[in-house]
């Protein structure tokens, strides 16, 4: 199959609370593709984390949802919750932060592994077991340790665990929502290798949501920058890296601090409230480029060159 | 020295481990060794970083440098007076000389306080010692208020006026972060110990926290302790560093010279597990496998033994070492065939310091012993060269260490390094 696994398309999430309702996402469209590691980078309330739920269908309820996600031919949007429930597991995955907060404290690994293969596949219990020892086995976790508790394994340990848990359905698409976040850098290498080898090994997609742009660089092979619930710049990661058309992923990569850091850069202000955003182009308040056509007119996301869109109206002045 | 802020000499810090009374009488009593033996100085105006992973005690060393944590054994000195034990008033009037700033904003701002109100407290602690030099015509309150405008406007919480009345959650993770640093520096300290300063920070926010430390440190001639995880944070902002693993300190030295050059291992490892931020540069890495110990039983002789990719025989094999590797080993159906059988199950092997036992099945001790050197054929080479014997007696097959070099710290290129490699 060469056409996209998933398409989002115009998704709109509106989140309802006692102020108003907060616009979490507008307008989001992009395509993901087999085999390829999509990186989903954005900061605090950008809308990345809306996302990765909007696609698992985990949005809270009386959350707005507009706007259509397409898994192959599957409309996502208009599933029933039991219909969604079959979906979220099999044919999509979602690996957390902190595994903590998904794994259950009081089963053991080996049952966390049973209940997900069985819940979703009929399958009995010795082979649901043999299953689940190839996926610890395969994520270099001794499989005599089955049998322990969620606390009985590091964090470096539990994230291989949830990430074997998560491909023991063999899904065709793995969200990773800040994966490696908590966990310190030389763990954080060893599980970003693995996510590295993922995509050749089980041919599947994995979009990585991320704040670190280290990260993106290291793994991803497209990068979607989000900013205040809009979608900013998507491209390759080297198109995205070498030429940032969009003035936020310019200031975002040259706010990174690295090890050949001389100078530091900051993005001046900060992001906007997402119950009433600025108008026209949410970045314009914080912009050292913005017109008068900023605050008048959404920008609409442009193919500026091939596979490289960004929504600016100067986006071709940094081509 | 003169100009000397800080001192730590010999500090270690272990902490007890909670048991429940039935196990605390049938073992030994288990701590954790979260500092050990740690030494170093900081000199008036200097940024110093102690850099590591979490558990490697940076935390620790920075608590107990304020004594929010009593030191189990060692001293510390504050400008040259001995503090180890200052209690009381005295402390009391010490604390306005060293601040620390911890790494959660959210978690460090009292929800119920406002803004001005927080930033006020420290000068109400210390109020006794305030004379009518500095109260001037003002009542305590008056002084107080105009001081704690001027260090928001000073820390960039403008307009200070404004801001001084709202409350930590109606600020951005910015401005939390310069509260919690106007609360530091209102006491005027010399010393500012800050643990993760910027870690929870978005990054486009960061460089600009880090330049208000840089600019308040050139402005008040601050002294700061720079605790983070994040290497590339420290090259930036630190004169000196402190690597950190496990509660020890491997290598200390000009940031400069241990960034261009560095010597252990682990400081290598680490600096090699920076993502860099340019998708031409993916590099093939080498890391260090597993991850760090337990430090209630932390790895003998070096603790990055286990998983040093230098090491040596020397470097402080024990036969918990061996057993480790016996059960990965025997967990790999591929290449124990029936290793299992003559050596196993891996419950019935007993390993403690240089000795390893297994009670073998009888008239098979001598195929056990031939079977563990031809396992450990495929071990680490270090590993083998450092095992003395592998015997029977009675049943019982042995298998022996020799013990481990002296580990000490050795100066190389002008920096401190803790590496059997340099010795």
């Amino acid at each position: 199959m060469t056409g996209p696994l998933l398409r989002v398309q115009d998704l709109y999430v509106h989140y309802s609370t006692r102020r108003g309702y907060v616009r979490a996402l507008e307008g989001i469209t992009l395509d993901a593709y087999p085999s390829e590691t999509l990186g989903i980078v954005g900061e605090t309330g950008c809308g990345k984390s809306t996302l990765g739920k909007a696609i698992l269908g985990i949005l809270p309820p009386r959350t707005r949802v507009r706007g259509q996600i397409l898994l192959a031919d599957v409309e996502l949007t208009k599933l029933r919750r039991e219909e969604y429930r079959m979906i979220r597991g099999k044919d999509i995955a979602l690996i957390f932060q902190d595994p903590m907060t998904r794994l259950n404290p009081l089963m053991t690994i080996e049952d966390h592994f049973i209940e997900e293969i069985q819940s979703h596949e009929n399958v009995p219990k010795n082979m649901a077991r043999e299953r689940a020892r190839e996926a610890l086995v395969s994520m270099g976790i001794h499989e005599s340790r089955i049998k322990n508790y969620p606390h009985e394994f590091s964090g470096g340990m539990r994230q291989r665990i949830m990430i074997a848990m998560a491909l023991v359905l063999k899904p065709s698409l793995l969200i990773a929502d800040e994966p490696t976040t908590s966990l310190d850098v030389i763990v954080e290498s060893q599980i970003l290798e693995i996510f590295y080898e993922l995509k050749s090994a089980y041919k599947m997609s994995l979009f990585l949501i991320t704040h670190n742009m280290g990260t993106v660089a290291e793994v991803c092979d497209r990068v979607a920058v989000l900013y205040a619930g809009r979608l900013v710049e998507i491209g390759s990661v080297k198109q995205v890296f070498h030429k940032p058309l969009h003035p936020y992923t310019q200031g975002l990569l040259a706010s990174i601090i690295h090890l050949e850091t001389k100078e530091l850069h900051s993005i001046e202000g900060s992001p906007p409230d997402l119950i009433s955003p600025p108008q026209g182009c949410h970045f314009h308040p914080r912009c050292k480029f913005a017109q008068p056509i900023c605050v008048e007119k959404d920008p609409p996301l442009v193919e500026f060159e091939p596979g490289h869109f960004a929504a600016c109206h100067f986006g071709d002045k940094f081509l | 020295m003169e100009d000397e802020i800080l001192r730590l000499s010999d500090v270690t810090v272990h902490f007890p481990v909670k048991m429940p009374l039935a196990q605390r009488l049938f073992s030994r009593k288990s701590v954790v060794h979260a500092v050990d033996r740690v030494s170093f100085s900081l000199r008036s105006g200097e940024i110093m970083g102690l850099v590591g992973e979490s558990g490697c005690g940076k935390t620790t060393v920075g608590k107990t440098s304020v004594r929010l944590i009593e030191p189990t054994s060692g001293r510390i000195f504050f400008a040259g007076h001995d503090i180890t034990h200052t209690g009381g008033e005295q402390l009391r009037r010490l604390r306005k000389k060293m601040q620390i700033v911890f790494q959660d904003p959210h978690a460090s701002l009292n929800p119920a306080m406002t803004i001005g109100e927080a930033i006020l407290h420290p000068l109400s602690i210390h109020r006794l010692e305030l004379g009518s030099l500095e109260l001037g015509r003002d009542t305590f309150e008056q002084w107080a208020v105009k001081k704690v405008l001027s260090t928001m406007t000073e820390v960039g919480l403008t307009p200070a006026k404004h801001l001084y009345y709202k409350y930590p959650g109606d600020l951005s993770g910015g401005q939390k972060q310069r509260a919690v640093i106007a609360r530091a520096i209102i006491t005027e300290p010399k010393l500012l110990i800050v643990d993760e300063g910027v870690s929870m920070l978005d990054m486009s926010v960061r460089a600009k926290i880090l330049e208000l430390m840089l600019d308040l440190k050139r402005r008040h001639g601050l002294t700061y302790l720079f605790i983070t995880h994040d290497l590339a944070t420290a090259k930036f902002i630190c004169d000196r560093i402190a690597i950190m693993y496990l509660g020890r300190i491997v290598e200390i030295g000009l940031a400069r010279k241990i960034y261009a050059d560095p010597k252990h291992p682990y400081t290598k490892a680490l600096l090699q597990a920076i993502p860099i931020p340019d998708p031409d540069k993916r590099h093939n890495k080498v890391l260090p496998r597993g991850e760090v110990p337990d430090a209630v039983h932390p790895p003998a002789g070096c603790r990055f033994h286990p998983r040093c990719p230098a090491v040596l025989a020397t470097c402080g094999w024990e036969a918990r070492d061996f057993v480790d590797f016996l059960d990965e080993h025997l967990s790999d159906p591929k290449r124990a065939g029936d290793d299992e059988r003559v050596l196993g199950p891996i419950g019935a092997w007993r390993a403690e310091d240089l000795v390893a036992r297994m009670e073998a099945k009888p008239l098979s001790v001598e195929r056990a012993v031939e079977r563990v050197k031809a396992v450990l054929a495929e071990a680490p080479v270090a590993m083998s060269q450092s095992i003395e014997s592998v015997s029977s007696q009675n049943r019982t097959v042995i298998v022996r260490f020799r013990p481990p070099a002296q580990l000490l710290q050795t100066t190389v290129e002008d920096r401190v390094v803790e590496c059997l490699l340099y010795q």
